[in-house]
């Protein structure tokens, strides 16, 4: 009876609910979203953790008025203002059971706080408590882990592919680790601005979901395939940020590697393989004609300014970098009758010939 | 490595030097350019007629040469263009006038963000000079008075760099490596000088 006691109390702080000054209801009328109302409760002595039925390696937190007990290793704040915190993501304790879980899922995130639309890196830890391996009975490649961000404006939903194969993840006993990566952008958008709202709000042309607004959410895993009576984490909160204006800054630092006298717009670059070999420019020798002419192709060792005049070229070669060669495109000389090049005098271009 | 021979583009193994395919494209192709990843080809086109000067910019398949998306682009008349391709998008900039990222699904006009445009020149008829440079981390939109360091794909702007109209950024991309833009800067008519431009850590986003 106490130890359940306990287990309720730390369901509580998870939830973010504030303990011993109010109580919460919570009704989910069919199809709707679930709700949470809350009604002033009058004071009520300090709470605190029976010791006796503290479970062996778990831990007395201070929490607010209260005195909880939660696993080692749990992070747990409190805002006296309104609700509880749980800065790192634990497992949520099964609530009434006594029955182990089968499943105990963990998630931890890289970050709590991410630019807007920038996708936040993750781990969930599922503990196989069971000693012996258990096969997540669903199709894969369909979706089986899924971690997204709500809040009272935004809903996350698991969309799920319909490939149906067979199943193909297994956890052995004890814990087994998978990236996650939260969207921070809508899962959806319409095309039509006119049909755009809160929920579903216009794409960023073509077709790309924007970032969810600024605020506070919270993590809400879905799983599919996994053993009755899985243990889903406590949600996160994450706090997404509006995009920080880009510094400006004057003209950018540059240092003169060499005076390799490259025509700029012929010049590539061959990167060295590996850290220790060279890296080269190749380029043709800039010339001041007027009209195109012949020019060597020059190489310089970044390293150490080296240069290297290789040979001359007909005009309008050029050079490109193809997967780490340098390629050398090169006109060939052609013969044409005068009538093809005779130039009509007196426009802008033919003027400078004609004079 | 496709080739663009007066309006017939020819598709070149490098290894041989053979021509191994050969199609049609056409109209002036002013320019080709290759997806980073390397499945599609794309080609601009300028079509002129009188006081009208349109680009016509194509997307192939780059292993079949098959047609996948043709879209009418406007220039100002006078501007030359450039193709500067990315994952997912191409962009389109006009020397003269604009820039536009086109959706390589497609080619469908992509929002381009607020800011993502360098500062015009104090002139409004003056020539902008945009140029885009893919250098793979980021995207960097240049203009006579100076740059944006943008997001590739989504052209979200990271940092943006000013100069005075007396010191208008007059180098050119050439790579990157590592956090240092190699650069040639012309500096007259028959010389130059290699530079290594140090990038905020801002534009690598």
């Amino acid at each position: 009876m106490t130890a359940r006691r306990v287990s309720i109390l730390v369901a509580l702080a998870g939830l973010g609910l504030v303990v011993g000054s109010c109580t919460t209801s919570t009704s989910r009328p069919l199809g709707q979203k679930p709700t949470t109302t809350r009604t002033p409760s009058p004071l009520r002595p300090v709470l605190a953790v029976h010791t006796e039925a503290t479970p062996s390696a778990w831990e007395p937190v201070e929490y607010g008025r209260a005195r909880i007990s939660v696993p080692a290793g749990w992070k747990v704040g409190y805002d006296p203002g309104a609700t509880a915190r749980t800065i790192l993501g634990s497992l949520r304790p099964s609530s009434s059971s006594s029955r182990p879980s089968p499943v105990e899922i963990r998630l931890v995130l890289s970050t709590a706080q991410v630019i807007a639309g920038t996708p936040i890196r993750g781990e969930a830890l599922l503990t196989n408590t069971t000693g012996r391996t258990i096969t997540v009975n669903t199709c894969a490649v369909d979706g089986w882990l899924f971690v997204g961000l709500t809040n009272n404006q935004v809903s996350y939903d698991a969309f799920r592919f319909l490939v149906a194969c067979h199943p193909t993840i297994h956890l052995r006993p004890g814990v087994n680790r998978f990236a996650v990566s939260i969207s921070t952008t809508f899962q959806g958008c319409t095309q039509t601005r006119s049909e755009a709202t809160p929920q579903l709000p216009a794409c960023i042309p073509p077709e790309t979901p924007p970032p969810l607004p600024v605020g506070e959410y919270t993590t809400k895993v879905v799983t599919f395939g996994l053993p009755h009576g899985t243990q889903l984490p406590s949600p996160i909160r994450v706090t997404l940020l509006a995009t920080p204006t880009p510094v400006s800054h004057g003209p950018w630092p540059e240092d003169v590697i060499a005076r390799a006298n490259f025509a700029p717009q012929t010049a590539v670059l061959i990167p060295g393989s590996t850290a220790s070999s060279k890296t080269f420019a190749f380029g043709f020798a800039i010339n001041g004609c007027m009209e195109p002419c012949s020019e060597p192709i020059v190489r310089l060792d970044l390293r150490s300014g080296a240069l290297k005049v290789g040979p001359v070229m007909s005009a309008t070669s050029y050079l490109e970098n193809v997967d780490g060669r340098v390629v050398v495109f090169t006109a060939q000389k052609v013969s044409l009758p005068e009538s093809a090049v005779r130039m009509t005098c007196g426009s802008t271009t033919a003027a400078y010939f004609c004079s | 490595m496709w080739i663009n021979d007066g309006g017939v583009l020819l598709l070149l193994n490098t290894a041989t030097g053979k021509i191994v395919r050969r199609e049609y494209a056409g109209a002036d192709v002013a320019s080709l350019a290759l997806s980073p990843d390397g499945p599609i080809l794309y080609a601009l086109s300028y079509v002129s007629r009188a006081n009208d000067a349109r680009g016509l910019v194509r997307e192939f398949n780059a292993i079949t040469g098959q047609v996948l998306a043709t879209r009418r682009q406007p220039f100002l008349s006078g501007g030359t263009a450039g193709l500067t391709p990315v994952e997912g998008a191409v962009w389109v900039t006009s020397y003269l006038s604009s820039v536009s990222v086109l959706s390589s699904n497609g080619l469908r006009p992509m929002a381009l963000p607020q800011g993502a445009l360098p500062l015009d020149p104090p002139s409004a008829t003056a020539y902008r000079g945009f140029t885009a440079y893919n250098l793979g981390a980021f995207l960097l939109l240049q203009s006579y008075r100076g740059m944006t360091c943008l997001a590739p794909t989504t052209g979200s702007l990271r940092a943006t760099a000013l100069w005075t109209a007396k010191q208008a950024p007059s180098w050119t991309p050439i790579a990157l490596v590592g956090h240092i833009l190699v650069a040639v800067q012309v500096t007259s008519f028959t010389s130059s000088k290699v530079l290594a431009v140090h990038i905020p850590e801002a534009c690598f986003g």
